[in-house]
């Protein structure tokens, strides 16, 4: 008896679905990102409303990426909705710890694939999120290493002083 | 036609020879490519949520499934949606049995 669905598509579907969920979180998170960009220009604090502006539209673009390899495999790509995102923060400590939060459920999250495709043996999608590994390797490291910047320079510090101190990028 | 699955109110069907799928309804049968019958599974997954079911019974009990981009329109009751869900489920999984077969 003929196989004719695995004509049509190439990846597991069990990864396809977890690959959707990743979707609609990385949408979700440059959503976010998007409100903490707003949030920093509204105080004034520019550099830091470009890192966040910046991070939004990568969030995007591995939304995308995801979304493509999903409907160029033969799967099927599902645009997600985004809700409940927090416009209000106590202060721009606390937007860098919940965006590092945010970062680390990420990374656990395409860890989760990962397992995944070795369990089904899928071992394209596998080689397709090693990108992804090592890009939340460096996103974590970049907001780590702005608290850390945060944390020399003490609570008493001026916002502006450590403002002026986020990377470019 | 080769059978996949047949659940108690449904039956799939699948043509090597034309490469595509065939759901019988029962009042009709219905011919669907790889790609529509992909989205009739994601389709079934938001039907069969704890969410919706409560809300068709709460609702007359009913609920509209369309498909195929709008070209089909069916009626479907509580029993129906989760026996349409189980008809899915079960197309899939003789598909991934026979990639393991086939492989």
């Amino acid at each position: 008896m003929e196989n004719i669905a695995r004509q049509q598509i190439s990846i597991n579907l069990e990864v396809m679905d977890m690959l959707n969920q990743q979707i609609a979180k990385e949408q979700h998170s440059s959503s976010v990102y998007l409100a903490m960009a707003s949030w920093c220009d509204q105080k004034g604090l520019s550099r830091s409303a470009s890192f966040f502006y910046k991070q939004s539209l990568e969030e995007r673009e591995h939304m995308m990426k995801i979304f493509k390899f999903i409907n160029d495999c033969g799967g099927a790509a599902h645009s997600p909705e985004v809700s409940n995102i927090a416009h209000e923060y106590a202060s721009l400590k606390e937007i860098f710890e919940l965006a590092l939060q945010q970062e680390i459920a990420i990374t656990q999250s395409i860890y989760k694939i990962v397992a995944a495709c070795r369990k089904v043996n899928d071992f394209g999608a596998e080689n397709f999120l090693q990108w992804f590994v090592e890009e939340q390797m460096e996103e974590e490291q970049s907001i780590r290493d702005i608290l850390d910047m945060m944390e020399l320079m003490g609570d008493d510090a001026a916002l502006k002083l450590i403002d002026e101190r986020i990377p470019k990028e | 036609m080769e059978l996949l699955f047949a659940s108690k109110y449904y039956t799939s069907y699948q043509s090597a020879k034309d490469r595509c799928y065939y759901i019988d309804f029962g009042h009709k049968t219905v011919k669907v490519s790889f790609c529509q019958l992909l989205s009739l599974r994601y389709k079934a997954k938001q039907l069969s949520t704890p969410e919706h079911i409560e809300y068709m019974l709460d609702h007359h009990d009913v609920t509209l499934l369309t498909f195929c981009d709008k070209e089909h329109l069916i009626l479907l009751d509580t029993l129906q949606v989760l026996d349409f869900t189980e008809l899915i489920q079960g197309t899939f999984a003789m598909m991934e049995l026979r990639s393991v077969l086939t492989a």
